[in-house]
């Protein structure tokens, strides 16, 4: 039987009862209609019998919230505009949160995508001293051969997370690709086997060993197609004959994405003598993470001990463990955990702002109510469906935030943030979808709850809608500091004095991992050319070539200072810059000591080098700079013969992104080891001239072109962008936050504007009288935004505690200001006063347009 | 003529159901002769409103206590639908009579210590 069935027979069935105690009554010589009332009065509610009868039927619960679901669509449907405003604030809340956490996910919860991933592990050494630890650093070359050779109880492997992009020559084309360095056993710790031929092995991973490569799956395709003769294929990579041994399957990462993989051959000189290879492991199947912590902690004794610091503390090196997605986004996590508090923060500020307006629109239905709850509905009942009307108008908020979500991805992925390819790797699936579904039945209940406790109370005393705005306020405060002090940092970062002059600057880069370019002499002669046939070019001003420029990430080199050796002397670090002479003359760094460098600073004559102000403050002690000797790398010494001014560089360590650090010049021609430093970095040869860099950039090919075709220039750009991308983390939490924070601005000024226009809609008639009785205009007005401005101020006191999360997520981030710095504590006061004074004015202005006549006339 | 009411009682939580048990072990019955049965049988001193015996008669019905059947009422042109007694009825209908004299019993004994 179905359900219109059984309400037919149950409609039946209580009539007949009806009817047969209406026939009664008249049998005891009632009237008809008196019988008729005798017998609905025998009988109570005939709606409410029914009620409780279809209540007890099995399906009954769905089928009634079915009715109720109908019911609240046909209200949703009467007043258009209410329901956009609320779909919209919550679609827009329930949005950015899923897209949050679809980052969320990827860096803290979603398992990496190779086989038993809760097996693989990352592995990190600290610096521990009299209980302190130093931060934690990927390994040198002698630690990972520590880790290398004593393992017993899991599999390690070796590998640079960084790419680069080289030259790649298949035939008669050419590819500019990534790549990424990995050691032997990289794809069978990753549980990963190429999907064609194999990966390294220990001679190809050791120095001098065979050149091999293994490609992505997209890389082999644009190469070879769809043919699988590929593995013995031979491939021209930086200038040098490689052989194809494997392709990885389609979608393969491990870090960045990666055109192409090559050995990492780890050493424990050069860049090996350095911390600069990342390291993991695969657990054997019987051993725990816990027991691999042990069996590390183990090894750590055999890890060489750096020499005693300057105070004469004696760190000592460690190695850590951790699950490896939580050692991959280490860096990440607390950027996103500040983004995903914002995003928590403006989802409740929407959930408490639509509670406000079900709120105020409750009171609209109370006659309503009131009537439903004499005709017999319970209590729980009416709870039910006011909330459900509440949910309703949520879930299509709800329906809304889905496409946002996809849109603020999107937006995400174009705000360049370059975190490591996470944001590339974070999509809406399946797990986005179903916390876009919770936080709307989130909202949907916060919001609802409060209406439809309401619309039952037993004392209907109307709920204060002022504590919501207060609730409001209160968390917009520490999203607006926060993005205050965000702001206040990327600016000071922004407008940092750069130390060299960027207008009409391009920067070209040209990626020297070529076999052809060894040797200092060789580099020496093409820069030398391509020089001389740049400055030829009309409208360039000065051209100079150099490792690196301001801005960007450096060479970081030790260095001592002094001719000597001094015994127990230890290394201090410094940047480490290879310049062609013009250089410092083309960015117009002004050289405040000694001389410039020239040509006649050959590979054959004396070392020289120039330092930077900061280098000679910090280790030079002030002494004249000129004259000294330092040795870097502790190779032969080299004479400082001047000293530049500071340039801005992206911070080699943690603190401020950008700062003045210890740098030294050197002339190419005499520096050594360009192999090893042109595997990090691609060389810049940077142009100053007043063409357009378009013009200047085809200008700059054609020259290229026609010294080494071999040698595409990979990219062109201005110093703006460089320091636009060193910035660019800063950029995205500060447009991110300053996105939520005016979002959550917004809703609380909507919020204010509601009470305050509620509050004088209410009171018209009672401001009348009072200005009939003489009470002026700007009184009656003042009296009227009392109210915003007082729940404002309370929420802006209920607030502060919030703060301190938010210097908590914040720290880290915040630089040049302190976390309590006035100007933007001031500042943010200001724009909130100025937003709930405009929020409480507007509607509290309709009062001058009052005539008291007319209102009292209305009575 | 008026009638002196009779003093009325809330019928307690829970015993409606098995009042219609009772009243249906003399043979199946409609809803409005089970209230009047009810009723009459109590000396009208249970107040039964008639409209509150549908939910019970209901959830007897998808326990499997009772079945129904549409039928003509003696005497009436009219079909009303029957409510008879099931086995698994008259058994329940045992249990919770035990368990009502159980606690009649109980209650006896804190009201009226001998």
């Amino acid at each position: 039987m179905n359900r219109n069935e059984r309400d037919d027979e149950l409609a039946r069935e209580l009539q007949a009862h009806l009817d047969m105690e209406a026939d009664e009554q008249r049998e005891r010589g009632l009237s008809d209609d008196a019988a008729r009332m005798a017998a609905r009065r025998a009988f109570g509610s005939p709606a409410l019998a029914r009620e409780r009868t279809r209540d007890s039927w099995r399906w009954s619960a769905f089928d009634t919230f079915i009715r109720a679901l109908r019911f609240a669509a046909r209200r949703a449907r009467k007043s258009p505009a209410f329901t956009l405003a609320v779909a919209l604030v919550i679609g827009l809340a329930v949005g950015v949160t899923t897209s949050i956490f679809a980052l969320i996910d990827v860096a803290f919860f979603k398992p990496l995508p190779y086989p038993s991933p809760e097996r693989l592990a990352y592995v990190s050494v600290s610096f521990e001293a009299a209980g302190r630890a130093a931060s934690d650093r990927v390994l040198t070359g002698a630690q990972w051969e520590v880790l290398r050779d004593n393992a017993k109880g899991f599999q390690p492997a070796v590998y640079s997370e960084w790419t680069s992009g080289v030259n790649c020559g298949a035939g008669d084309r050419a590819f500019f690709v990534q790549q990424q360095r990995v050691g032997a056993s990289f794809f069978d710790v990753l549980g990963v086997p190429p999907a064609l031929g194999r990966g390294f092995t220990k001679e190809e991973d050791s120095p001098n060993g065979p050149r091999a490569v293994v490609l992505s799956d997209s890389l082999r395709r644009r190469i070879f197609g769809e043919s699988s003769e590929i593995v013995g294929r031979k491939l021209l990579l930086r200038g040098e004959p490689y052989e194809v041994v494997g392709v990885a399957p389609p979608g393969f990462r491990a870090g960045a994405a990666a055109d192409l993989w090559t050995p990492l051959k780890a050493t424990v000189t050069g860049e090996g003598s350095g911390s600069n290879y990342q390291a993991m492991l695969r657990l054997k199947p019987d051993v725990s993470l816990g027991a691999a912590a042990g069996e590390l902690d183990g090894l750590s004794s055999a890890l060489p001990l750096p020499p005693p610091s300057r105070d004469g503390t004696q760190w000592v090196p460690r190695f850590r463990v951790k699950p490896l997605l939580e050692g991959r986004t280490a860096d990440l996590r607390q950027p996103l955990l500040l983004l995903l508090g914002a995003v928590g923060m403006v989802l409740l500020i929407a959930a408490i702002n639509v509670g406000g307006l079900l709120l105020a629109r409750q009171s609209g239905r109370a006659a309503e109510l009131a009537t439903r709850m004499a005709l017999g509905a319970s209590r729980a009942q009416i709870f039910r469906d006011v909330l459900l009307d509440s949910l309703l108008l949520v879930a299509l908020g709800g329906v809304l935030a889905v496409p946002l979500a996809f849109g603020s991805l999107d937006g995400l992925q174009w705000l360049n943030a370059r975190m490591f390819g996470l944001v590339e790797t974070a999509a809406m699936d399946g797990r986005a979808l179903a916390v876009a579904f919770l936080c709307t039945l989130a909202a949907g209940l916060v919001a609802g709850v409060l209406p439809a406790w309401q619309s039952v109370a037993r004392r209907r005393r109307a709920f204060p809608l002022g504590l919501l705005v207060a609730g409001q306020v209160a968390l917009v405060v520490p999203l607006l500091i926060g993005a205050g002090l965000l702001g206040r940092t990327f600016l000071s970062l922004w407008t940092l004095e750069a130390g060299f002059d960027p207008a009409n600057l391009l920067v070209a880069r040209i990626s020297l991992q070529d076999a052809r370019y060894e040797s200092p002499e060789k580099v020496d002669r093409l820069f030398r050319e391509g020089i001389a046939r740049i400055q030829a070019i009309r409208g360039v001003e000065s051209v100079a070539a150099g490792l690196t420029v301001p801005f960007e990430r450096q060479l970081n080199q030790g260095v001592r200072v002094g001719a000597q050796p001094i015994p127990g002397e230890r290394f201090q670090t410094t940047n480490l810059i290879y310049v062609t002479p013009a250089y410092l003359d083309t960015l117009r760094v002004p050289l405040l000591r000694g001389r410039a460098l020239r040509d006649a600073d050959s590979a054959a004559a004396a070392k020289v080098a120039i330092v930077n102000q900061e280098f000679a403050r910090r280790y030079l002690g002030g002494r004249d700079a000129v004259g000294e000797f330092i040795r870097l790398g502790g190779k032969e010494s080299v004479q400082i013969v001047g000293v530049a001014g500071n340039t801005a560089q992206r911070n080699f360590d943690r603190g401020a992104p950008l700062e003045f650090n210890p740098t030294v010049y050197v002339p190419v021609a005499q520096f050594s080891g360009l192999a090893m430093v042109h595997q990090w970095f691609s060389p810049a040869c940077i142009v100053r001239s007043r063409l357009q860099p378009e013009a200047l950039s085809k200008e700059l090919a054609a020259v290229m072109q026609s010294l080494d075709p071999l040698l595409p220039l990979s990219r062109f750009s201005t110093p703006v962008e460089i320091k636009g991308q060193t910035l660019g983390l800063h950029r995205l939490l500060l447009s991110l936050l300053g996105i939520l924070s005016g979002l959550g601005l917004l809703l609380c000024v909507l919020g204010v504007y509601g009470l305050v226009a509620g509050s004088v809609a209410e009171r018209t008639r009672e401001i009348g009288i009072r200005m009939a009785l003489g009470e002026t205009v700007q009184g009656v007005v003042g009296k009227a935004m009392r109210p915003g401005l007082i729940w404002a101020l309370a929420g802006v006191v209920a607030g502060a505690p919030l703060l301190y999360l938010g210097r908590t997520l914040l720290a880290g981030f915040i630089h040049g200001v302190t976390a309590v710095d006035p100007l933007t504590y001031a500042g943010i006061a200001g724009i909130l006063l100025l937003a709930v004074g405009a929020a409480s004015l507007l509607p509290a202005l309709t009062l001058t347009r009052l005539d008291p006549a007319v209102t009292l006339r209305n009575e | 003529m008026k009638q002196p009411e009779p003093e009325r009682v809330e019928l307690l939580q829970g015993t409606l159901d098995m009042l219609v048990l009772q009243t249906l072990l003399f043979g199946p019955c409609h809803g409005h002769a089970i209230a009047k049965s009810i009723q009459r049988t109590s000396d009208d001193a249970l107040l039964v409103e008639h409209g509150s015996l549908y939910p019970a008669l209901h959830r007897l019905e998808r326990q499997g206590w009772v079945t129904t059947k549409w039928d003509k009422a003696p005497g009436k042109n009219r079909e009303v639908k029957y409510y008879l007694l099931t086995p698994a009825g008259k058994k329940q209908l045992v249990s919770v009579q035990n368990k009502w004299a159980q606690l009649v019993a109980a209650i006896g004994k804190v009201m009226r210590p001998a």
